[in-house]
């Protein structure tokens, strides 16, 4: 038995080395960020990973500060953060693959409660204090939420799936994006479908300008023929909010045939009368008024650089595209002035697909 | 003994400063059975073609020293290999020398079973116990076997009981989490036929319960303000599993020599996909679950006549997998995001023959052909693809023995894919006896590597690229083997070092234009590098007392060189991803009269999830150690023999992740109970 605890010594040792030490994440960091943190950016993170980010931005003094939600609160953000909304002084999260929408403050960015029981949540929308609206992806319901008691009080039978929601004048405009063509108009009083309208295939933005007229962007399914859904040429609708009727049509000639890349991210900017919106190509602005589409991007993207979202400011006009690149690595942020010149350029999380101003 | 403490505390050392390695060739390990196994020798004599190969053996006790492992977990902690996997009856890949799962061949029987849909083989899906013989050969020592290994190949197979007569074993295994193992053999042999059926069930509903870091319960007061929070202690939702698998063995030993076999294989997998930590969707309205059917059939006939040994052989595998993801969308209605389904067949005929021209020459040459048909289709997006290819290589290799000391291999191979014909495969092996006493050898290699893509890589809808490059590149190995042997001790030891440039590297991207879904595309250079070291040592002490260690270390940096060629991409130089640059693994075991303790540990090293390998919480996934251990102990009777053992696992209940919000299990338990009935006594 003398040779023993030679033999043992090798088992023992291994237990020294057997204990581990898991990375401290889970303590919080005080934040008080202010009015100058004005652009949350909402990182998308990778699909089943639970990466997902948020960054926060001051246009002033150009300072990011990333992962800003996991250090304010100790744990992750979730799967795909999807969207963020600002109303009565709270950030409104969605986390799409989490089914969570978290309120968090804005200067502190701790949590102040969530709300639960979505399919795969998209957009949230506030109607008023009491009500807001949240779309989803995969349910053919528009959630009605009560954000003071952080609980889901009622449904919205759509018949089909929803993304957007623009409330103006009593209303609430949804587009059926994944695979549809319509606009739905909901009466935010009554919580009913009372129209709906046909568009272009595919729906993805829509963006209400300075003479409360929407606008509706279908990207056609266009980088991807074999949709079963069918595929054709983008296409820029304007609707008439008072008739509900579309009362003009933007036709994106050639991307089909050229497989070039879907546009995508329509939005105003502050003064309402200028509309943008992404392609492969970067980004384009054109004139509400305008006859036609424009000849050419605003902004042209450079070699290696495929835009994948943006926000225009709503103080100063300056455009802020953000690219994934290889949608496994922190992604870059790109400021460019009203007139398409390089700002800036910060890197936020991986796969920067929202923003949102304070 | 002085010498052998100095070795023993060396080890000790070694072990505890770098974790160091080891592979298991003859490794005595513990059985659920506490059977007392003489110390397995190691066979330093090389066959004239094994001449610079690369090579690990796991004998068949390490295969079953505990009957509830997959395959995976058996490689986990008896090999130098990377395994993936979140948990048992999950994925389970294993990655050689710092590349991907698909750059691993699978052989079973000598048929190739890596999906010609993903290029992968799911390792939670073989058990331990329907496998008889693995080798794990590493780097382009593979091209022997089969071409694309650029990592390396896994040789499974499967053979028959050397008793005469009837036998039986059977084992059930209860463990924690309600979960259940059956294991059964009934085997026999007479005069040359032999006939055995192996059933394996388990079951488990997966459900347990972990403190869930991820998350955090909140408190509230009456004006919905949060007073406080918690990490909830949660249950692994949606992790039930139920397996089955029947394996029928049968052949006849030609009295002339030769043999004539056939293996048929029938498993059916039903696992859910367990909830991210980070969902909080409630427990059941969802449905994320898949299920798969697969047979696999071999047939072999092997023959010696004269100086030519040839061996042919046909196989068949069937294999259709579904998989279902949808959501109570409220009101009855259930919203599917995917309800696909795949179905593959896929027809093998291979032929060998090794011509020794004499004792110093030996000619090798391998033919193989196969035809693989693919249905690939999702309901909910209303489309997939149907596509065959036909696959061929051809090998020829000749080794030469220019002094008894030496050996050389020169070989080349030749693959056919569809109607792509691969550049010319060359390799070039070589081995040296240089100290006799402590059978001292040293070898290298050096060789092409290639892998055409995989069919979901050129055809899957939507993002396939049907005009993709094969990977390509070239391998160099280097390394030492040596074991000695005196009065009850014996140590052994394997080191390599390796060196693999890989072009037209194929990662999946949102690329260009087509930034909804991801396409494969030829974009990285890889450069895998570095080290295998393996050490076991055993020794046996008053014929009562039996120790041994096995260990196994890889250092293996795996750089992505090239980047994405994206601007702002900070990919370039870094760690692939999911790949540790670290990792080990020891087991151990002692044993006295029938009692058998065996202890289990593996370290992986920090592997990252972010391309740019950031060391943020979200972009890695943070190293662990992993400890399990056994106690077994056996009954020996007139009639039968008992064998009872108590497996621990996860000792010292770590909270820990292998995959990035996927729980893992604390310490948890299984008994088995087995019985071996005496039939044959008479027979001898």
């Amino acid at each position: 038995m003398g040779r023993f605890p030679y033999l043992l010594l090798p088992a023992v040792m291994l237990c020294v080395v057997s204990c581990m030490k898991q990375d401290a994440d889970s303590s919080a960091e005080d934040f008080d960020f202010g009015p100058d943190a004005a652009l949350f950016i909402v990182n998308e993170g990778g699909f089943g990973n639970g990466n997902s980010s948020l960054s926060v931005y001051e246009p002033e003094s150009g300072v990011v500060h990333n992962n800003i939600f996991r250090r304010a609160n100790g744990v992750p953000l979730g799967d795909v953060a999807q969207s963020m909304t600002v109303h009565d002084g709270r950030g409104w999260v969605v986390v799409n693959n989490s089914k969570v929408i978290f309120a968090i403050g804005l200067d502190d960015i701790v949590e102040k409660g969530r709300i639960t029981g979505f399919v795969s949540p998209r957009n949230i929308a506030f109607v008023s204090d009491s009500k807001a609206y949240v779309t989803d992806m995969y349910s053919q319901s528009i959630y009605i939420v009560d954000p003071r008691t952080y609980s889901m009080t009622g449904t919205i039978e759509t018949g089909c799936t929803t993304e957007q929601i623009i409330i103006h004048d009593g209303y609430a405009y949804v587009n059926f994006w994944s695979s549809g063509n319509e606009v739905l108009k909901i009466d935010t009083a009554t919580d009913k479908v009372t129209d709906r309208i046909r568009t272009g295939l595919q729906p993805c933005s829509m963006a209400l300008d300075a003479n409360d007229r929407l606008w509706v962007l279908t990207d056609g399914s266009a980088a991807w023929p074999d949709n079963p859904a069918g595929s054709e040429d983008p296409c820029l609708h304007r609707i008439d909010l008072e008739s509900f009727s579309i009362d003009r049509t933007l036709h994106f000639d050639g991307y089909v045939t050229t497989g070039y890349s879907s546009v995508s991210r329509l939005q105003t900017d502050a003064s309402g009368r200028h509309l943008l919106w992404l392609d492969g190509e970067g980004v384009w602005m054109m004139d509400i008024d305008s006859p036609e589409l424009p000849d050419g991007p605003l902004v042209r993207s450079g070699s290696g650089q495929t835009f994948y979202s943006m926000t225009v400011s709503p103080s100063d006009g300056d455009i802020y595209v953000s690219d994934a690149i290889d949608y496994s690595q922190n992604g870059k942020i790109s400021r460019y002035s009203a007139d398409g010149t390089l700002k800036d350029e910060f890197t936020a999380g991986i796969c920067p697909g929202a923003f949102c101003w304070r | 003994m002085m010498s052998v403490r100095r070795i023993i505390m060396s080890l000790s050392v070694a072990m505890t400063v770098m974790p160091y390695a080891a592979a298991s060739r003859g490794i005595p390990s513990a059985d659920t059975s506490a059977v007392r196994i003489d110390s397995a020798s190691v066979t330093a004599v090389r066959s004239l073609g094994d001449a610079g190969i690369f090579a690990t053996s796991l004998d068949s006790m390490a295969l079953k020293e505990n009957i509830s492992m997959s395959f995976a977990d058996v490689l986990a902690y008896n090999s130098s290999v990377f395994i993936r996997q979140s948990g048992r009856a999950s994925l389970s890949t294993i990655s050689f020398r710092g590349t991907s799962a698909s750059h691993t061949q699978v052989l079973w029987n000598g048929m190739e079973i890596n999906s010609p849909m993903s290029g992968m083989t799911d390792f939670s899906l073989i058990p331990a116990f329907l496998t008889d013989r693995a080798e794990l050969v590493h780097g382009t020592s593979s091209l022997r076997y089969a071409a694309g290994g650029i990592g390396g190949a896994v040789i499974l197979g499967t053979g028959p009981d050397l008793k005469e007569g009837l036998s039986m074993q059977f084992i059930q295994g209860i463990g924690s989490f309600l979960t259940v193992d059956d294991y059964l053999r009934i085997g026999y042999r007479h005069k040359g036929f032999h006939a055995s059926l192996r059933t394996v069930f388990s079951f488990s509903p997966g459900r347990f319960p972990y403190v869930n870091m991820d998350k955090k319960v909140n408190e509230y007061d009456d004006d919905m303000n949060i007073i406080s929070s918690y990490h909830p202690r949660e249950y692994n939702e949606n992790g039930k599993y139920r397996d089955w698998h029947v394996l029928l063995e049968t052949g006849y030993d030609i009295p002339a020599g030769g043999d004539i076999r056939l293996a048929v294989w029938r498993l059916g997998s039903y696992r859910q996909l367990p909830k991210l930590t980070v969902d909080y969707s409630g427990s059941g309205d969802f449905i994320n679950e898949q299920d798969e059917n697969t047979l696999r059939a071999v047939a072999t006939y092997s023959k010696r006549a004269g100086d030519v040994n040839i061996c042919a052989s046909a196989g068949y595998e069937l294999s259709g997998v579904s998989y279902d993801y949808a959501f109570d969308a409220g009101n009855g209605n259930w919203s599917s995001m995917t309800d696909s389904y795949s179905r593959t067949h896929a027809v093998h005929v291979k032929c060998n023959a090794d011509w020794h021209l004499s004792d110093r020459w030996l000619l090798r040459s391998s033919l193989s052909v196969s035809r693989q048909m693919i249905e690939s289709y999702d309901d909910v997006s209303g489309q997939g693809y149907d596509a065959g290819r036909t696959d061929a290589g051809l090998y020829v290799s000749l080794s030469w023995k220019p002094v008894e000391r030496a050996g050389l291999t020169l070989a080349v191979r030749e693959e056919l894919a569809g109607d792509r014909l691969s550049y010319p495969i060359p390799s070039f092996n070589a081995d040296m006896l240089v100290w006799r006493p402590a059978m001292l050898y040293l070898k290298c290699s050096v060789a092409r590597n290639y892998r055409f893509p995989t069919m979901n890589d050129m055809y899957f809808i939507p993002g396939g690229n049907p005009g993709l490059r094969p990977e390509n590149g070239f391998s160099y190995d280097a390394g030492y083997s040596l074991s000695k042997d005196w009065s009850g001790c014996s140590v052994a030891a394997e080191g390599t070092w390796f060196d693999s440039y890989i072009n037209d590297w194929i990662i999946w991207l949102p690329y260009g234009n087509r930034k909804n879904f991801f396409t494969p595309l030829n974009l990285l250079q890889v450069h895998a590098y570095g080290v295998e070291q393996e050490v076991r040592f055993s020794a046996e002490f008053r014929k009562k007392w039996k120790f041994s260690l096995n260990g196994n270390f890889t250092w293996s940096p795996s750089r992505n060189m090239s980047g994405t060629g994206m601007k702002g991409d900070m990919s370039s130089g870094q760690q692939l991803v999911y790949i540790p640059e670290y990792c080990a693994s020891v087991t151990s075991s002692l044993s006295f009269r029938s009692w058998r303790l065996l202890y289990k540990w593996c370290w992986y090293s920090r592997r990252y999830v972010m391309t740019s390998n950031e060391d943020a919480p979200s972009g890695s996934v943070p190293p662990y150690f992993m400890n399990d251990i056994t106690l077994a102990k056996s009954l020996d009777f007139k009639v039968a023999e008992i064998s009872l053992s108590l497996a621990v696992r996860n000792l010292f209940n770590e909270n820990y992740v292998t995959v990035l919000s996927r729980p893992m299990p604390g310490i948890n338990f299984e008994f088995f109970a087995g019985i071996t009935p005496k039939w044959n006594r008479h027979v001898k």
